[in-house]
């Protein structure tokens, strides 16, 4: 009875495992699985009488018909998302199954139940939680399986069933661990050809702070808080730049300006800086950065600016559009290389920019209705100067020196217009200082637009990676240059809301755990034909070179090589253990390499031998090999038998003999 | 280039893994398993017997869990739940067998799913051995041919201790099992300290021979011979009379007791039908009572026919009275 | 030989043992293994049934083994009219006393070799092998000591079976060891024939190897003689297959168990050795336990249950396995 019981908690406890690994890609939803989690909890101390099982069972058909119905209702068309429905019904199916008396538990209808919903969870895109429950499930599984069977057979055969042992534990744990390796080998070295299916992607994150796809200057900071959801991981291959504190990661551009909101006109004429021109006539190096985004409700891909080529990772389709913003569609996550010119054309190049191609006045020109003090006060700052690029740098200047970074909000409708920002309040977040910037640039005729994105990151020593989260959200400033395109100015003052992310972040766990996710996103949910590329090239290259230390962040982390490595030796020791038998001493190895050349010349008959037999055998037989075997037979069984261990000298001479005998045998 | 879902990935490979597992581990847990059957000395036929086998685990470390053990053949299977390692448990199987005869057990088969149920594997062991299936000792049979009143047969129970007919006392010697325990010498027992019992010169003509004839088609008809045979056996042991026996090559010489009732039910089980010629004999014919199932051969002092006439019984019915005829020559 | 000096532990008077088995050999020829198990029957204070046809040179091995040992002598026939006090001996008028005078019977020696043993009658056999298992016979009220060593050879003639009155299964346990010298091989054969031709038996000329104190001294040296666990376990297994194995009625009792050790211990000393390897066991399995099992369906103590035991031992042995 003990092992039944046992046997039952460990499957319901398998179930709450292969709950939390569906939850990690579905995430939580009151009404089904903390239901279900709880009604597994009941089940785990509860079992239920027969009668009450009775009871219960009727319960199960008017539900199971409602859920059904409801997967009819959402097929027919009322919702597209049947899978929630399947999902339910499954998790009905489980609890019914759950709350079966304990004689009666289905143990094999609980295993597919609890397969079916990993198997639902994959249709997601679960993170890092996902792999540790479905590590408990294998370790689960590999404990609650043989005892169920052992527990069947019993009930079938009769007999008395061994506790749960120490012994029992190690080895159906150790098994799970030998799954589990296998497992990973098996996800390394699959081989990835085909282009399957994608997943549903992540929850759309609609409802979370930060970026979104319009800067609207009263509303959106109300939205600005500490909200630590990482949103781009990025690694750079070729190197951290030093100020990975000052990167603006470029999202969107906004032409339009209504006095409140910026948006984006339909229609809008190229406006984008012609290909050759970042080539020829910027002269900065280049950057490359692997970007592993999250998914947000706008398509956009970040990157530094500017781009000058982009390279999906993942099954995404990168695009620029006639603004010169990258966007992409399919459904996957995206993964990607962003190719970006490492700083600006010198000041002075930009100072002599001539009058080259123009955009469209009609959009990077446009202003709304406003106060003409706004007006004058970009004349004022900009009157006695001569280009452009100095007038913006004047603007910039100002903003940035005159006026204070805040996260307070206005408190009335009324103090959150721009013309209250620049001449009463004189703080604001970033919006109001791009915004502002904006205005006045194109108040004094030149060309500028509102982009927004994130800014800076902190750098995850534990994964290798820029963490950059919704916490760093900002917007700023373009100005067109003739001849060179759309150039940076960031108008906002230092300390653009990094204070307090950090309250977030504080938490070490939290940080390691975002290694974690990175890692696994990496490693596991974007795992590729690339990646096995990298992988193989990884080893080949440090294979290749052992003498030298291996680069941390080039080709795949050397843990993985020291698990082969490791692997390799183990099964090599395995195989060595298992010829070599139950280990004999070194006499009695020698006698038996003597033995295995006796049977393998044919001398000897099938069947056990003993020592001097084996002698005589062989002078019968193989009078040439009798003196050394004789010998070596006596050697052998003075010091196995005889406890009178050899001397040296001895040793040598039983070694020398075996050979000397197999060498004649053969 | 992302293709597709690669937690399905993970799935496929936790499953290769674990049929891998499983198919290591069942393998493990067959090896190093050493067998030793049991088997009865001899088994009635239409009874329920064991057989026992004794498990020894020789790993060092591994334990064997649900390990089925059966013979190729037999319905029963024996079934241990776990054996650690290092230790050794016994199994039984019940099984029954219909027919007498010697049955030969070749090869055993362990077999396991253990871990997961997955797959079973199945591992044969050469083990040879037999099993001797008596026939059965229920006859009725005329009781004047042993001479003496009509006691109901009581088989191999020897709990009917008879006085059988004593003649000079020839010897002292070990008490062997079946000895009547009146024979028991205590003196010299008490100083030897074991039991020794005293033996009588037997007058030879006191001896039952029964002669059971071969030269005859196998069937129903000569299985009632040889059952015929086995109840006069059973009879004269149990009353303690001296009996002998000869069936074709096998020949059991007098004796008396259950050891020597067992002999001649070995000698019966063996018992080939369709050897020629008459049953040999040490003593002449007219000392001798022929079971046969074919026509009477004159020379015999009784001859007991079991074919013609005689009714047959099916397995289950309770033991009534089948047909013979004594015939004097 | 200082190779085998070497390997071989000294033991005391072992080469005098090899010395003593050529010796035998010399009028006792091809068949030096029956030499020594018959040594080491006597080491291990046991003794032997010879199953044989008459004329295989049964009375030349023991004489001869009772010359070179320096051993008293002494051969009884057993015939059907043999009485137990021609035996053991008995009390005999002297009418010059006028007393009963005890006279003891020609057991009363150190080799006997007890011939034809099943052609007297149980009464008598069992006066014997009572007086072998306990090393005193009692004659009316008085228990006298056999002499020590004791070694009784008796023989049996598996062919006759008229008037003769086989062993009973438990007399048979009595006996350490059952050999059968068999014919010899033709090279041995001519010999023999040779040396009938100039009707010069040799058996005079063997000369005492041992003393019978060095033979005393032999039997408690057979204690000394050390074996591994493992081949004690090798010996434990094969003994409780012949309880197990189907065709076997009854097994190798613990008795049984023990003769097969001692004597298994007692080989390797005539080998030289001071310690136990299978071989000892595996060779010694046939003599010692061939005749304490009894097979199915075989009538006792028969020939062909013994052949039927030992085609049985020979799969036990062919299945356990040697240990290394």
């Amino acid at each position: 009875m003990r092992l039944e019981r046992l046997h039952r908690r460990l499957v319901i406890v398998l179930s709450v495992a292969a709950l939390a690994a569906f939850a990690s890609g579905a995430g939580v939803e009151p009404i089904s699985a903390v239901m279900t989690f709880l009604v597994l909890a009941v089940a785990f101390f509860w079992s239920p009488s027969p009668s009450v099982a009775e009871h219960l069972t009727r319960l199960w058909p008017p539900l199971a018909l409602l859920l059904a119905a409801r997967v009819g209702l959402g097929l027919l068309g009322s919702s597209p998302d049947v899978v929630v429905p399947v999902v339910h019904l499954l998790l009905l199916l489980l609890v019914s199954e759950a709350l079966r008396p304990e004689e009666a538990l289905n143990e094999s209808r609980l295993y597919a139940l609890t397969m079916a919903l990993l198997l639902a969870a994959t249709a997601y895109r679960p993170g890092a939680l996902f792999g540790l429950a479905f590590t408990a499930y294998v370790i689960l599984a590999s404990v609650a399986v043989p005892i169920g069977l052992v527990k069947r057979k019993v009930r079938r055969f009769g007999g008395r069933a061994p506790g749960p042992d120490r012994q029992f534990l190690v080895t159906t744990v150790s098994l799970s661990g030998a799954t589990l390796l296998f497992a990973g080998i098996v996800f390394l070295t699959f081989p990835r050809v085909a282009r399957g299916w994608s997943g549903r992607g992540d929850v759309m994150a609609t409802s979370i702070a930060g970026f979104s796809d319009q800067v609207s200057i009263g509303e959106l900071g109300a939205r600005i808080q500490a909200n630590p959801r990482v949103v781009l991981r990025v690694e750079f291959p070729d190197g951290l730049p030093g100020n990975f504190l000052g990167l603006h990661w470029r999202g969107r551009s906004y032409d339009h300006f209504d006095g409140v909101r910026w948006t984006r006109s339909d229609n809008v004429r190229p406006s984008r800086v012609p290909d050759d021109w970042y080539q020829e006539r910027w002269p900065a190096a280049l950057v490359r950065q692997q970007i592993y985004a999250a998914p947000l409700d706008v398509r956009v891909l970040f990157g530094l600016s500017p781009m000058v080529a982009v390279g999906a990772d993942s099954e995404i389709y990168p695009m620029f559009d006639n603004v010169g913003d990258w966007s992409y569609w399919g459904s996957a996550t995206p993964v990607y290389t962003a190719v970006s010119k490492a700083s600006d054309p010198a000041p002075e190049l930009l100072r002599q920019a001539d009058r080259s191609y123009m955009p469209d006045r009609q959009r990077y020109l446009q202003l709304p209705r406003m106060p003409d003090r706004i007006a004058a006060l970009a004349d004022s700052l900009t009157r006695d100067l001569e280009n452009r690029y100095d007038k913006a740098a004047a603007i910039e200047r100002y903003l940035r020196t005159q006026f204070q970074y805040t996260r307070e909000l206005p408190r009335t409708a009324g103090d959150a217009t721009l013309d209250h920002f620049l001449f009463d309040r004189r703080a604001g977040h970033c919006e109001y200082f791009s915004t502002a910037m904006a205005v006045m640039l194109r108040s004094v005729g030149i060309h500028a637009r509102n982009v927004n994105g994130f800014l800076g990151g902190r750098w995850n020593e534990f994964g290798q990676y820029l963490a950059v989260t919704q916490n760093e959200a900002h917007s700023w400033v373009e100005v067109w240059f003739p001849s060179y395109g759309w150039i940076t100015f960031d108008p906002t003052p230092g300390g653009s809301g990094v204070g307090a992310a950090d309250v977030a972040w504080n938490w070490p766990g939290r940080f390691w755990f975002d290694g974690l996710q990175h890692r696994w996103n990496k490693w596991v949910l974007d795992y590729s034909m690339d990646s096995q590329l990298d992988l193989l090239g990884g080893l080949t290259r440090w294979l290749d070179r052992p003498g030298e230390p291996e680069s941390s962040r080039e080709g795949p982390s050397p843990s993985w090589i020291w698990i082969v490595a490791l692997l390799s030796v183990t099964l090599l020791a395995l195989a060595r253990f298992r010829g070599g038998g139950p280990s004999p001493g070194g006499v009695s190895r020698s006698y038996l390499s003597l033995v295995r050349a006796g049977r393998r010349a044919g001398v000897l008959d099938p069947g056990p031998i003993t020592p001097f037999g084996l002698a005589r055998t062989i002078r019968v037989r193989r009078p040439e090999a009798g003196e050394p075997a004789t010998r070596a037979v006596e050697l052998y069984t003075r010091a196995r038998f005889g406890g009178i261990p050899l001397d040296p000298g001895e040793s040598k001479a039983l070694r020398a003999a075996v050979r000397q005998a197999r060498k004649r045998l053969s | 280039m992302n293709t597709g879902n690669n937690l399905l990935y993970l799935l496929l490979g936790a499953m290769l893994g674990a049929m891998g597992v499983s198919g290591w581990l069942s393998e493990r847990t067959l090896r190093g398993l050493r067998v030793v059957r049991a088997v009865p000395r001899g088994v009635p036929v239409d009874q329920d017997f064991r057989i026992r086998y004794r498990v020894t685990n020789r790993k060092r470390w591994l334990s064997s869990y649900a390990v089925e053990l059966e013979e190729p053949g037999l319905p029963g299977v024996a079934f241990l739940p776990g054996l650690p390692a290092g230790s050794t448990l016994d199994a039984h199987a019940t099984d029954r067998f219909v027919r007498r005869g010697v049955y030969a057990l070749e090869c055993l088969t362990l077999s396991t799913e253990y871990p997961f149920g997955l797959f079973r594997k199945e591992r044969d062991v050469v083990l040879p051995g037999e099993l001797v299936v008596w026939p059965r000792t229920d006859r009725s049979v005329p009781g004047e041919i042993l001479g003496g009143g009509d006691t109901p047969a009581s088989s191999l129970s020897a709990g009917h201790p008879a006085s059988g007919p004593r003649g000079e006392f020839r010897n002292l010697r070990e008490y062997r099992s079946g000895d009547d325990a009146r024979d028991i010498h205590w003196r010299t027992s008490a100083r030897l300290r074991e039991p020794v019992v005293r033996e009588y010169e037997r007058d030879a003509s006191e001896v039952v021979w029964i002669a059971l004839h071969l030269d005859h088609p196998p069937g129903a008809d000569a299985e009632a011979a040889v059952e015929v045979a086995a109840s006069l056996c059973a009879r004269a042991a149990a009353r303690g009379r001296s009996f002998a026996l000869t069936a074709g090559p096998h020949q059991v010489e007098p004796g008396s007791g259950p050891v020597h009732l067992e002999r001649a039910l070995d000698a019966l089980a063996r018992a080939d039908f369709g050897t020629p010629g008459l049953p040999t004999l040490p003593v002449p014919r007219d000392r001798a009572v022929l079971v046969t199932p074919g026509p009477s051969v004159p020379g015999f002092a009784k001859v007991i026919r079991t074919g013609g006439t005689a009714s047959r019984r099916d397995a289950g019915e309770q033991p009534s009275g089948g047909s013979s005829s004594g015939a004097a020559a | 030989m200082t190779e085998s000096a070497a390997i071989h532990r000294t033991v005391p008077a072992s080469g005098d043992l090899g010395l003593l088995v050529s010796e035998v050999e010399k009028v006792f020829h091809g068949k030096r293994e029956v030499v020594k198990l018959a040594l080491a029957a006597l080491l291990a204070r046991g003794h032997i049934l010879f199953e044989d046809v008459p004329g295989v040179g049964k009375t030349t091995l023991s004489h001869a083994l009772a010359r070179t040992l320096g051993l008293s002598f002494r051969r009884i026939q057993f015939t059907s009219d043999l009485l137990p006090s021609d035996v053991l001996g008995g009390n005999v008028y002297d009418p010059s006393t006028g007393t009963l005078d005890l006279r003891p019977g020609p057991i009363f020696s150190q080799v006997i070799l007890a011939d034809e043993i099943n052609r007297a009658p149980p009464r008598t056999q069992s006066g014997l092998l009572q007086a072998m298992q306990e090393g005193t016979v009692t004659i009316e009220d008085r228990t006298l000591e056999l002499p020590r060593p004791f070694l009784v050879m008796a023989t049996q003639n598996p062919l006759e079976h008229h008037g003769t009155y086989p062993l009973p299964e438990s007399q048979l346990d009595r006996f350490l060891m059952r050999l059968t010298i068999g014919y010899p091989d033709e090279k041995a054969e001519r010999l023999i024939l040779t040396e009938s031709a100039r009707s010069r038996i040799p058996l005079q000329d063997l000369r005492p190897v041992f003393s019978p104190e060095d033979v005393l001294r032999l039997q408690a040296q057979v204690e000394e003689v050390t074996a591994d666990e493992s081949v004690v376990d090798y010996l434990m297994e094969i003994v409780r297959r012949t309880r197990e194995a189907p065709g076997i009625r009854v097994g190798v009792s613990p008795r049984g168990a023990i003769a097969l050790f001692r004597a298994s211990r007692a080989y390797a000393l005539t080998m030289g050795r001071d310690y136990l390897v299978p071989d000892d066991v595996r060779d010694l399995v046939h003599p010692c336990l061939a005749h304490r099992i009894h097979p199915v369906g075989a009538s006792p103590a028969s020939a062909e249950a013994h052949r039927v035991a030992e085609s049985l031992l020979d799969e036990i042995l062919g299945a356990v396995e040697v240990p290394v």
